[in-house]
């Protein structure tokens, strides 16, 4: 039992203050979305290498540079879940969400390009970056929506 | 009809124990040094305070590491989050109670 009680302006504060430590965990989910943002880059970027080096049927260097280019992904998604200090259920939750978005979006997208033609050896190589570039979109738009969290 | 003060928890009316358990309560897990920045308190007053909520079963301490760093995350329990809510009741009731007792001639002006 308590005998010391809180003045109403002390009880106010405290819970004021318990609203802003939220607000600071909300903040912290933010850190997740630069995560979002590095893999829709690697994605596309990947997707750009390889409809340049399709026309040739494959470029040793091209191929390298994307291998580079995966490399650098992930040591800068491991430096960016290393920064992160704090999270919710919710900002996970958001994350895995996103991540399935982005997974069944790819799905449905890769499905269109192969069966509508849009992909076939006849096509030119940049019909697979332009298909790749929207298969990223669920990560932008859910980066931009973590950051407005 | 009991005060509220009744409902309050004599471990979070310390103001240093109520924010860390307040930062815990609304997220899943959280970085020692995350804590110590944003409440603002030293290493050993956050560690001081962690081991008295972590002995009442408040919150839980999770260690490991990241590459050779070690790291401390710290959770609240369902105890903590329970007492932690019920606390918040309590300063609600305490915050309207206060508007009550005025009456609506003490809001004027």
């Amino acid at each position: 039992m308590n005998e010391t009680a809180p003045t109403p302006d002390e009880a106010r504060a405290a819970l004021a203050k318990a609203n802003s430590q939220k607000a600071l965990v909300r903040k912290a989910d933010r850190e997740f979305r630069w995560i979002l943002v590095v893999i829709a880059t690697v994605y596309v970027v990947v997707a750009a290498l390889v409809s340049i080096a399709f026309p040739r049927r494959g470029s040793p260097l091209a191929g390298m540079v994307a291998l580079l280019v995966i490399a650098a992904g992930i040591a800068a998604m491991v430096v960016l879940g290393r920064r992160v200090r704090a999270y919710s259920t919710a900002g996970i939750a958001w994350y895995v969400v996103a991540i399935a978005i982005f997974l069944l979006w790819n799905a449905v997208v890769t499905g269109v390009s192969l069966l509508s033609g849009w992909w076939s050896p006849r096509q030119p190589g940049y019909h697979f970056a332009i298909s790749e570039a929207v298969g990223a979109i669920p990560l932008i738009v859910a980066a931009w929506l973590f950051g407005r969290r | 009809m009991s005060h509220p003060r009744h409902g309050l928890d004599e471990l979070l009316v310390h103001a240093v124990r109520f924010s860390i358990v307040a930062l815990l309560a609304a997220a899943s897990k959280v970085e020692f040094s995350f804590v110590r920045d944003e409440v603002e308190v030293t290493d050993s007053m956050l560690s001081k305070q962690i081991s008295i909520l972590e002995q009442a079963g408040y919150i839980k301490v999770h260690k490991g590491f990241v590459g050779k760093r070690p790291r401390t995350w710290l959770s609240l329990t369902r105890e903590g989050r329970r007492v932690f809510e019920r606390h918040l009741a309590a300063l609600r009731d305490i915050a309207a109670a206060d508007g009550i007792q005025r009456g609506p001639q003490s809001r004027v002006g």
